[in-house]
């Protein structure tokens, strides 16, 4: 059986926190700075924030990231980078929160903070990502009625991800979570081929076994 | 025949015109991390314990870890197809392993597919790897025997249909070979063996499937093969998927089988690996905390079902009785079941009806699980917990096999919990001294060496014991039935060979047991018709146990002398 193929797949970064104990580790921080956002008014500014440090210059300046982990340089060294760096750049509580973090030897988990605070704030507003990947792209009305059809599924609003994969033939591939719909052309010929190859194999085993032994 | 092709083409238009799409709805995730048969899948949140999940190239895991931000896959096949990044799919469904006919014959891997390049296993029915074991309600006491052919084994240590018996013994003491025997001794007698290798050397199951093929063994036997470079989740579901097969003949067709899992210390040993990689936590020998439960569930499979009876009229047939055809439409359980219908029968049913059991109820499956031991040490974790589970051990001593005795079986410390109530009345009759003489024999051999002088009837005795221990030895691939057994034993207990050299006896046995078959099957035919020793076989026995040695040996020793005679 072939599975269906990934709609989002994970990349590198995301994936290298997922194993151990960072997982709960990052969720706890993500969750105290929505929480210190939301408090102070600025939940959307900070997650913007927070995804702008990691877009702009985490991924830009890799050797960046590299001082940022690592152990030679010093608390109070990194400290002071990090108030160069972003002081009046980002909200306070942001910069808060980076200083929070390397006092507590963290900074290491900066580049998969802004993908769980993200999920954690769109989990508050019942905001479910939705990755659809469709064979054409599809016009104003049709997306509309996806997104109406979907939302009516999953109960909660959709942010969707559309993408355009020529692949599939014709038709689409709904993912909402672990859960994947997949009504493409593609698959449609990859079941009827299975079936075709099941339903014929014991008939012409059958045929076979008729002429090797006839009765 | 020929193939046209526009009739394919046609039939291939109608398929798909039939063909209903449908929107498939299928759980996610990806692969992490994948090495040494296990990956780690991040996603299938939805997936449960046990389930099987499909990797893109279509082999299959199992999904034993549920963590909170992954999930842990045994990986049944070729771990390194798979790569980080992979999607995985839940099947929503348990493994499951081919079963039926089709595989009799056939050496299969662990998943059923075959591996003996004789194409491809016909067959629709499949069970699920792991199933629960029957309940008390479903069992009866084991009553049947389940005869292996080795004199030593089925005299002292006799095991029952649905008995588990452990064979336990340091490496290259014969326990593979007690095995064999047993396999090959099932012929004829409708058992179905299974044959369960787990990381055994290729050469080795290929040496042992040829050696069941020689002797016709193939007809009723499905060799399971997990070789020794066989991933370790393969090794570990082994046991499983060979007890799997062997259930369908117990539960659907109601036949007795057999399962030989050689051996259990290794799949052990791979379950310790496939844990310690998932990242369980290891106990004692750094064995994971459930590895008796691994044991216990499988062997806890093997059970005696009970016979299920209806009352019939008694002109019906015999051939194929099933549960509607009760006259009273009531279906009696098992011995407490056989009471009632005895006692129904008598009381409600006028003359002219019997009891009948039904065709497919009352399967059995035997289990002969094998352990492997270091230095005889019995008292590590994994025989410890085997013996435990198991109803009797046979012991195999190094030193005995070295001393020739072979099978090496130390029947001083071997026991069987349930077999004495299968054995047939006559072989409980010739066997039931000889436990006691063999004991008496080895305390009276150990107190000999001290070169003390022996009155006459110690020495007997010690003859006895030694001529005894000669004829308890056996060869290899030789069977032998318990009819012969029981006479064989006969001659030795009754004194026929007190006054034979210790080297003779194997001769003389296998001259008696022949001269019997050939020359008075009236005595081989009222054994086996009764099943007991009564006065009057014992002594026809007796009779031609003296007319065989009269005539043979005599005869020889006056044939020998008057060829040497003739030469002068």
């Amino acid at each position: 059986m072939t599975a269906p193929a990934a709609v989002a797949p994970i990349d590198s970064a995301d994936r290298s926190l997922l194993s151990g104990d960072d997982a709960v580790v990052v969720r706890h921080y993500a969750e105290a700075l929505v929480d210190a956002a939301v408090a102070e008014n600025q939940a959307e500014a900070a997650l913007e924030d927070l995804e702008a440090i990691d877009r702009e210059v985490l991924r830009e300046y890799p050797k960046f990231r590299q001082v940022l982990g690592t152990s030679q340089v010093s608390g109070t060294e990194k400290d002071r980078i990090l108030v160069d760096v972003f002081g009046d750049r980002v909200s306070s509580v942001v910069l808060r929160f980076l200083r929070v973090l390397n006092r507590h030897g963290r900074l290491g988990l900066l580049s998969s903070l802004p993908r769980e605070a993200r999920q954690i704030w769109d989990r508050r507003h019942k905001r479910v990502p939705v990755f659809v990947r469709t064979a054409v792209p599809l016009d104003q009305g049709q997306e509309q009625a996806l997104r109406e059809r979907v939302a009516g599924m999953i109960a909660a609003t959709p942010i969707m991800q559309i993408t355009t994969d020529p692949s599939l033939i014709g038709g689409l591939i709904v993912q909402v979570g672990d859960q994947v719909c997949d009504a493409s052309v593609q698959n449609r010929l990859e079941k009827l081929r299975q079936r075709l190859i099941e339903g014929k194999t014991h008939e012409i085993q059958s045929r076979r076994d008729q002429f090797s032994n006839p009765a | 025949m020929k193939f046209r092709a526009d009739e394919i083409s046609s039939v291939i238009q109608r398929e798909i015109a039939q063909f209903t799409p449908e929107i498939t709805r299928t759980e996610v995730g990806f692969v992490l991390e994948v090495g040494d048969g296990i990956a780690r899948i991040y996603g299938l949140s939805g997936v449960m314990a046990g389930e099987m999940v499909a990797f893109k190239n279509g082999i299959k895991g199992i999904a034993l870890n549920l963590e909170e931000s992954s999930v842990g896959v045994i990986v049944l096949g070729d771990y390194t197809q798979i790569e980080e990044g992979d999607t995985v799919t839940t099947t929503g469904d348990l493994l499951r392993v081919p079963v039926g006919d089709a595989l009799v014959g056939r050496v299969v891997n662990p998943l059923g597919e075959p591996i003996d390049e004789q194409g491809p296993i016909l067959t629709s029915l499949t069970r699920a790897l792991e199933s629960t074991a029957p309940g008390i309600a479903g069992r009866q006491p084991v009553d049947e025997p389940l005869q292996t052919g080795i004199k030593a084994i089925d005299t002292m240590i006799p095991i029952g249909r649905g008995q588990r018996e452990l064979i336990i013994g340091d490496r290259k003491t014969g326990k593979t070979a007690i095995a064999i025997d047993t396999i090959l001794n099932q012929k004829g007698t409708g058992v179905i063996c299974v044959y369960v290798g787990i990381a055994q050397k290729e050469s080795t199951t290929a040496g042992l499937v040829d050696i069941l093929r020689r002797h016709g063994a193939m007809d009723y036997t499905i060799v399971v093969a997990a070789g020794a470079s066989d991933p370790a989740p393969m090794q570990y579901i082994a046991p499983y998927a060979g007890c799997a097969m062997a259930e369908y003949f117990m539960y659907e067709q109601g036949k007795p089988t057999l399962c030989i899992y050689d051996d259990l210390s290794k799949q052990a040993v791979a379950y310790r690996e496939v844990s310690l990689l998932l990242r369980r936590p290891p106990g004692r020998e750094a064995f994971p905390g459930d590895i008796f439960y691994a044991h216990s569930r499988l062997l806890e499979r093997s059970a005696k079902l009970a016979n299920r009876y209806v009352i019939l009229p008694d002109s019906a047939s015999e051939d194929h009785i099933t549960e509607e055809m009760g006259v009273n439409k009531k279906v009696y359980i098992g011995v407490p079941g056989l009471e009632e219908a005895n006692h129904e029968l008598k009381h409600s049913f006028p003359q002219g009806h019997k009891v009948v059991k039904t065709t497919l109820s009352g399967g059995s499956l035997t289990a002969l699980p094998i352990v492997e031991t270091l230095e005889g040490e019995v008292s590590a974790y994994i025989p410890t917990n085997v013996i435990s589970i198991t109803d009797g051990q046979i012991y195999l001593q190094p030193d005995l096999f070295f001393a020739g005795v072979r099978p090496a079986i130390d029947v001083g410390i071997s026991v069987s919990r349930v077999g004495g109530k299968a054995q047939i009345p006559a072989m409980k009759k010739v066997a039931g001294g000889l436990r006691l003489d063999l004991a008496a024999f080895r305390e009276l051999e150990a107190f000999s060496q001290l070169g003390t002088e022996l009155d006459k009837a110690t020495q007997m005795q010690l003859d006895r014991g030694n001529r005894m221990v000669e004829m308890l030895k056996q060869p290899q691939y030789q069977p032998m039935q318990a009819i012969d057994q029981v006479m064989s034993i006969f001659a030795g207990s009754e004194g026929f060979l007190d006054d034979l050299p210790v080297r003779e006896v194997p001769k003389f046995e296998k001259a008696f047991v022949s001269f019997i078959r050939d020359q008075k099957p009236e005595i081989r035919a009222a054994l086996d018709r009764q099943k007991k020793l009564t006065d009057q076989i014992a002594a026809d026995l007796k009779a031609a146990l003296s007319e065989f040695k009269t005539r043979h040996y005599h005869a020889a020793s006056a044939g020998t002398a008057a060829a040497l005679a003739a030469t002068h």
